[in-house]
């Protein structure tokens, strides 16, 4: 006989977000601010924002959003497990300046797609230059502490491991996902 | 024997707040956390959360709003009936940095099983302000499972479950990972 478990809760979207996973609690915090164009914070810094899967769940790429000039330094992203050991990462990939792109374009891929069973995980992106601009919130008094956001510098490309340090005064949290299909309409 | 039942839905966030997904969905829905006073001088607040795993929480932390006095601390209490019995607590000690995320000097680590808490906040000054939830008002609140106490600054051993009569709370909580 074989026994197959509802689905509890799990999101119908085929892309899952920095924005989304941590919103309710963002705004409740007192972020209810659209994104807009951001310098990334420090050369080779990375920052990680946890999300959490009640059932497992396959993902095959990646994307950030653009600001209005992301040049053509490097950056990467990435998934961490709560345990802040590298699930799987697209690599150094150098930007495309376009204003305002979903990048890299049409959704980057991951070299092998990646189930995640029900548990916590960090989406990541790291930078190589504060050349590059990302669509990005700025709350106010430290909330993305209280979100469970960390940053770690010297950290690009991405990290076998992932050292977390507090987010401190950054405010900054870049628009970033994961897809659960390939999507080259992105 | 024993049958410990699968966990189900989301597992329990790193950094623990008092603002759990239902919380913060309502709260959410009705107005935004901003910086203000704190309801009642030396009351303390339980705000209920349930873990649905086995925890580790190391560091103990609160939201101050835009301006600091009194001695604040933070814990956590398990219920029956009416009374509240702490588990572990901060030490007392006064409001820092404004506008910041404040971390507590003294907590010790504490293992949490599953089951239900309450996470407690208290602060001897009403002049301390807190990044706060709007809830708006205290019904919302009851309705929330929030309780308080008078007269519990430090934070006792035990506390007696009383009806809560603020609107708003602050936001604090607990981190499993040293950096929070």
């Amino acid at each position: 006989m074989t026994y197959t478990a509802g689905v509890q809760d799990g999101s119908n979207a085929n892309a899952l977000t920095s924005f989304f996973s941590t919103g309710p609690l963002l705004r409740a915090l007192g972020n209810n601010a659209s994104p807009a164009s951001t310098a990334w914070p420090a050369n080779n810094d990375a920052y990680a924002v946890p999300f959490r899967l009640s059932v497992p769940v396959a993902f095959v790429g990646c994307f950030f959003m653009a600001g209005t000039t992301p040049g053509t330094t490097n950056y990467d992203l990435g998934i961490y497990r709560d345990d802040f050991t590298l699930v799987t990462s697209l690599g150094a990939t150098a930007a495309v300046s376009t204003t305002g792109a979903v990048l890299p374009v049409g959704g980057g891929t991951f070299a092998t797609s990646v189930t995640l069973g029900r548990g916590r995980y960090f989406m990541a992106m790291s930078s190589a230059a504060t050349t590059l601009t990302a669509a990005a919130i700025a709350p106010t008094n430290q909330v993305l502490r209280a979100v469970g956001m960390f940053k770690m510098a010297t950290a690009h490309p991405l990290p076998s491991t992932f050292v977390p340090a507090s987010m401190g005064t950054t405010t900054f949290m870049p628009l970033m996902g994961l897809t659960t299909t390939a999507n080259a309409v992105l | 024997m024993a049958y410990d039942a699968p966990s189900t839905g989301l597992p329990d966030p790193m950094v623990l707040t008092n603002l759990t997904t239902d919380f913060a969905n309502y709260i959410a829905g009705v107005n935004l956390a901003s910086s203000a006073t704190f309801s009642v001088a030396a009351s303390a607040y339980f705000v209920p959360v349930r873990l649905t795993q086995t925890r580790t929480y190391t560091k103990a932390w609160w939201l101050n709003g835009a301006t600091a006095a009194g001695n604040v601390d933070v814990g956590i209490y398990t219920r029956v009936g009416t009374t509240l019995t702490r588990v572990v607590a901060s030490t007392a000690e006064a409001q820092g940095t404004v506008s910041t995320m404040q971390v507590a000097a003294a907590f010790a680590s504490t293992t949490l099983t599953p089951g239900l808490y309450y996470l407690a906040i208290s602060c001897t000054l009403n002049t301390a302000t807190f990044w706060q939830t709007g809830g708006g008002s205290a019904p919302s609140l009851r309705a929330q499972g929030v309780f308080q106490t008078a007269t519990a600054s430090p934070l006792p051993t035990t506390a007696t479950a009383a009806i809560c009569t603020a609107t708003r709370i602050p936001v604090f909580g607990f981190s499993e990972s040293a950096a929070v």
